[in-house]
C-alpha cells in the first residue's frame, strides 16, 4: 500500500485519467472528489464490506409461517410501548 | 447543502410495490429488486422480499416510528443521484436484526446504515451515517417479543 498525505485542495492522479481531490476534512470525515471516465466503477469499499456483513447478519431466511406473525407481534409490542 | 429528513414519510406509496437498489444491496449484489410487503397490523414494520431470491427477506421498520428523535442528515448530492432533493419524497427504514434466545425474540435496528427509498421513482439505497451519541441511543433501543 502506498501511503501519502495531501492538503485540502490538493489531488492525486492515478494513471492518466483518474484524479482524486481532497475537498474537505473535518474530524473523522474526509470528502473526496473523484474525476474518472464513466467506465471506472467507483465503490465505497470499506462501509460496503461492513454494511454487507451487517446485512447478511440481518437477512431472514426463516420459514413463511414464522415470517407471517413476527412483524405483527413486533407492531403490537411497539404500539404498547408508546 | 444537507437535507434533514424529518417528516413522517409517505409510506403508503410503496406498500406492495417493487423498489430497486440500482447499486445492489451491500452483501447481496445479485438482489436489486425487492417488494415492500406490509399488512395493516404490521405497521410500522415492513418485510422487504427479494424478487430474485424468494427465500430472502429483511425485516424493516420505519426509522421515525422506531425512534421519534431520529434525524438523518443526507448530502443533497446523494439525494440528487436518487432522483429528488425533496425530503418529503423519501421513506427511511432501519434493517432489523432478529435474535432468538431462550424463546425470546429481540429486534434491534442498525441506525448507522439506514435504507433510503424515493417513494416517487422507487429507487432505494443504503447509506452510511457516522455514529453519533444520538445514533448510539437509537442502536440501544431493542424490542423484545
Amino acid at each position: 500500500m502506498l501511503v501519502l498525505s495531501r492538503k485540502v485542495g490538493e489531488a492525486i492522479k492515478l494513471a492518466d485519467d483518474i484524479e482524486i481531490t481532497i475537498l474537505a476534512v473535518d474530524n473523522l470525515r474526509v470528502r473526496l472528489g473523484i474525476r474518472a471516465p464513466r467506465h471506472i466503477d467507483v465503490r465505497r469499499t470499506i462501509p460496503e464490506i461492513s454494511m454487507g456483513d451487517a446485512n447478511r447478519e440481518a437477512a431472514v431466511l426463516a420459514d413463511p409461517a414464522e415470517k407471517d406473525v413476527l412483524l405483527t407481534q413486533a407492531a403490537s409490542a411497539k404500539n404498547k410501548e408508546s | 447543502m444537507h437535507s434533514n429528513l424529518l417528516e413522517e414519510p409517505p409510506v403508503d406509496a410503496i406498500r406492495d410495490k417493487i423498489i430497486e437498489f440500482r447499486d445492489g444491496l451491500p452483501g447481496f449484489p445479485a438482489s436489486r429488486q425487492f417488494v415492500m410487503a406490509q399488512k395493516p397490523d404490521e405497521r410500522p414494520f415492513v418485510w422487504m422480499h427479494s424478487i430474485s431470491d424468494p427465500g430472502l427477506a429483511f425485516a424493516l421498520v420505519d426509522a421515525y416510528a422506531w425512534d421519534k428523535d431520529f434525524m438523518l442528515e443526507v448530502d443533497d448530492a446523494e439525494l440528487e443521484e436518487m432522483g429528488s432533493v425533496d425530503p418529503m419524497d423519501y421513506a427511511v427504514y432501519f434493517i432489523l436484526r432478529i435474535q432468538k434466545q431462550n424463546n425470546r425474540t429481540t429486534l434491534q435496528a442498525k441506525p448507522n446504515a439506514p435504507l433510503l427509498v424515493n417513494v416517487r421513482n422507487r429507487q432505494a439505497r443504503q447509506v452510511t451515517v457516522s455514529l453519533s451519541p444520538s445514533l448510539e441511543k437509537t442502536e440501544a433501543l431493542c424490542l423484545q417479543l
